[in-house]
């Protein structure tokens, strides 16, 4: 929602619709722009029982389960939330052909 | 009315399914054809589908039916194909379609009389729990058969080891009740009386049971006759003809949306939790696959099917798979084959998606099912938001909490009489926050949008229990710039009983792995079930106190259950509170208006401490938004933000 591809003199990049700061160049792979922003991650119970005061069971067994959240650099909008397990950090792939 | 095209198909070419569809789309092409007999003939059918499901609820015993409308009716195709639909569990086309496949691989049609009504609830076949039984009948005309009609319902209990046939405990499916592939149940107007006897001998409440069954046949026969009326009036051809006009105009509709999705692979993965065997995770990995017009949802790359009852069948699959695409994509369109036909689903036997003749999925619609919709909704609001077609974007959305968490139990009731219940509030679920709007509070399932929640009243005039409360749950909904929804929080006791205690089970999908949220909106607060023992709560009651909230009664002790458990039982002094899963948030909280987070407050469905952390929201002793306070505190987390977070690099 809050990323935007834009393409200037040939280059495609993302960039923030927030703060247009600009995220990195994108080639073939559109899911790389994780790689490019600061991460929080922390198990579920803890962020949302703890900080939240919403409800989830906290996972024992040994895949735990994960929120992830990844924020822009330039003004910290919370580009995407992902609650997963640790074993599969990008549980949401997309590869759409016009890249 | 009459046929305006130039070009009169004769009755053998509308018999002939592949002829008509050729017929239609040239009439389509040609515009040679009545736009209001298309839509007036959709309508007729689709109304009749309306009139079967007022029959059902008008001639069913069962709060199933009565009071959650949990059914579906159907008008088909003689290949399958939707008619018209009466949208109460919308995934359910998907069954009608399986399992009328079934049947026509079982009967020929010089099998078949008028009259004939064959039962089915066979999963692997297309039904999603054996608990779904369907009466689907042929509808004659002049010798041949012209439609089939479908009725289905959630049936109270078909046997298995727990009552109300949800056994968490089993690894096979024949401990979950009768298995009924397609078999003739009435014989031209006739109910089997032996099969009665057998159906009857499996149920906890055979009267009841059957009596549903009737009611499936009443509606059916009410179909039968309303088609008879149409067909005298309109005449076969145009009937069949402007059917499938209306099938092609739907069909161009939806592949008109599906373009404006850029093609492409979007894969979701999410994971189904505790088959009640154990707490394993089985992963299912969804990929919903655009090219130009046409869409493909393929499951083929999924888990192994579990021991216990998560396991969805092929029918539920096709369904759920089917169902957001229809809500985000095919929201105004009509209900019939031309909405699905863009679309395929990709299923591989012996799979989580797609359990075998012999594992069990009780529960399988319910948990792998519904985590199809999740992926489905999360993988298309990413194809959405990637269009260049602004006019979709906000179609987007948060996935629905689709957690239909069953409580079921079985005893003696105030008058004496044994039965067995599944408490419908399992419906009240949060919904997924959309682009402009947030979640429903208590919406349901994204699959039954027909479904309601019991009446309280009602529920305890019919089973020994008293409710402490029922509420919207506070701090459920995933925090967003707009809030997923709700969910209920409720709490009941035994009350007046007829047996010292109620047994039955618990069944949840969403303990562990909440519903997401999307577009940076955090996801919903999962379920719940807690059993306080041997509280006081009948000494507060003697002295005037009514507890509505869990400190104001004192429990002896106090146990969070698994996900899955059996048995779980109501006694005497106990307290169950059941709080259900709530629908993700979309969007940054911090863009959240504060004078909703406000009103969030006031309504009792955000905490102080929330909205200071989540939406970094602060009100003053009234209640009202302090503004600069506010700034300050978004302005300090958006700092932590940054502090706290690590590039992957790193």
């Amino acid at each position: 929602m809050y990323l935007e591809l834009v393409e200037d003199d040939g280059d495609r990049f993302l960039r923030c619709r927030e703060c247009e700061e600009q995220i990195c160049a994108v080639d073939d792979d559109y899911e790389d722009w994780r790689d490019h922003v600061p991460v929080r991650e922390s198990e579920v119970a803890d962020r949302m029982v703890d900080d939240f005061d919403m409800w989830v069971k906290r996972r024992e067994e040994e895949d735990k389960a994960v929120m992830l959240e990844y924020y822009c650099p330039g003004c910290a909008v919370q580009l995407h939330s992902q609650t997963t397990l640790d074993t599969e950090k990008r549980p949401l792939q997309v590869d759409p052909d016009f890249l | 009315m009459s046929l305006k095209s130039t070009d009169e198909p004769s009755v053998e070419d509308v018999m002939n399914n592949d002829e008509r569809k050729r017929l239609a789309r040239a009439w389509v092409d040609s515009g040679d054809f009545d736009q209001v007999t298309a839509e007036v003939t959709q309508m007729r059918n689709t109304n009749i589908t309306h009139e079967m499901g007022e029959t059902l609820k008008q001639t069913s015993g069962s709060p199933i039916i009565t009071e959650a409308q949990d059914f579906s009716t159907c008008i088909l195709d003689t290949d399958g194909g939707i008619v018209a639909t009466g949208a109460y569990l919308v995934f359910h086309w998907g069954a009608a379609k399986k399992c009328l496949e079934a049947i026509l691989e079982e009967y020929d049609e010089e099998d078949l009389n008028p009259g004939d009504g064959i039962i089915i609830n066979h999963t692997n076949l297309g039904m999603p729990h054996k608990q779904d039984n369907g009466i689907v009948m042929p509808v004659f005309w002049e010798d041949e058969i012209v439609n089939w009609v479908w009725s289905a319902s959630h049936i109270a209990d078909i046997g298995g080891v727990s009552p109300g046939s949800f056994s968490p405990q089993v690894t096979d499916t024949f401990g979950e009740g009768i298995t009924l592939p397609p078999t003739k149940l009435v014989k031209e107007g006739v109910v089997d009386e032996e099969l009665k006897k057998v159906i009857q001998a499996q149920s906890r409440v055979p009267v009841m049971a059957f009596n549903d069954i009737r009611c499936f046949i009443g509606a059916n026969n009410v179909a039968r006759d309303r088609i008879h009326e149409t067909l005298e009036e309109n005449g076969l051809v145009q009937q069949k003809m402007y059917g499938e006009v209306s099938n092609v105009l739907t069909e161009r509709a939806m592949r008109k949306r599906i373009e404006k999705l850029p093609d492409g692979t979007y894969t979701s993965v999410g994971w189904c939790e505790n088959d009640g065997d154990r707490n394993k995770t089985y992963r299912i990995e969804c990929q919903v696959i655009v090219e130009g017009d046409e869409m493909t949802i393929d499951l083929t790359n999924s888990d192994p099917q579990a021991p216990g009852p998560i396991n969805t069948g092929p029918g539920a699959a096709l369904g759920c798979s089917f169902t957001p695409i229809m809500l985000q994509l095919g929201y105004d369109l009509t209900l019939n084959s031309g909405l699905t036909e863009p679309v395929n689903v990709e299923t591989r036997e012996g799979t989580v998606p797609h359990v075998d003749e012999h594992g069990a999925s009780g529960f399988g619609h319910l948990d792998a099912g519904h985590e199809l919709c999740r992926l489905v909704t999360e993988s298309l609001s990413e194809a959405i938001q990637m269009s260049e077609h602004e006019d979709i974007h906000d179609r987007a959305q948060a996935p629905y909490a689709d957690d239909w968490s069953c409580e079921t139990y079985a005893g003696v009731n105030q008058y004496g009489d044994p039965f067995a219940w599944l408490d419908m509030d399992g419906g009240g679920m949060g919904n997924g926050a959309q682009t402009v709007v947030d979640g429903l509070e208590a919406g349901g399932l994204s699959t039954q949008v027909g479904n309601r929640v019991s009446d309280i009243e009602w529920k305890e005039q019919s089973y020994p229990v008293i409710h402490l409360w029922r509420r919207l749950k506070e701090n459920g909904g995933g925090p967003g710039k707009f809030r997923g929804g709700s969910g209920l929080d409720k709490a009941m006791t035994l009350w007046d009983a007829g047996s010292d205690e109620l047994v039955g089970a618990f069944l949840a999908a969403r303990f562990n792995l909440p519903p997401r949220g999307y577009g940076g909106g955090v996801a919903g607060s999962a379920t719940k079930l807690i059993d306080y023992e041997d509280t006081d709560i009948k000494e507060r009651w003697e002295r005037g106190e009514l507890p509505s909230a869990p400190d104001e009664f004192t429990p002896g002790s106090e146990h969070l259950t698994e996900s899955k458990e059996a048995p779980h039982v109501m006694t005497d002094g106990k307290v169950v509170r059941h709080v259900i899963a709530s629908g993700g948030g979309l969007g940054d909280p911090l863009t959240r208006e504060p004078r909703r987070v406000a009103k969030d407050v006031s309504d009792g469905l955000v905490s102080v401490k929330a909205a200071k952390n989540a939406y970094g929201v602060i009100l003053d002793d009234d209640g009202n938004v302090d503004q600069d306070a506010t700034d300050a505190r978004r302005d300090d987390i958006r700092e932590q933000r940054l502090e706290e977070a690590e590039y992957p690099s790193n």
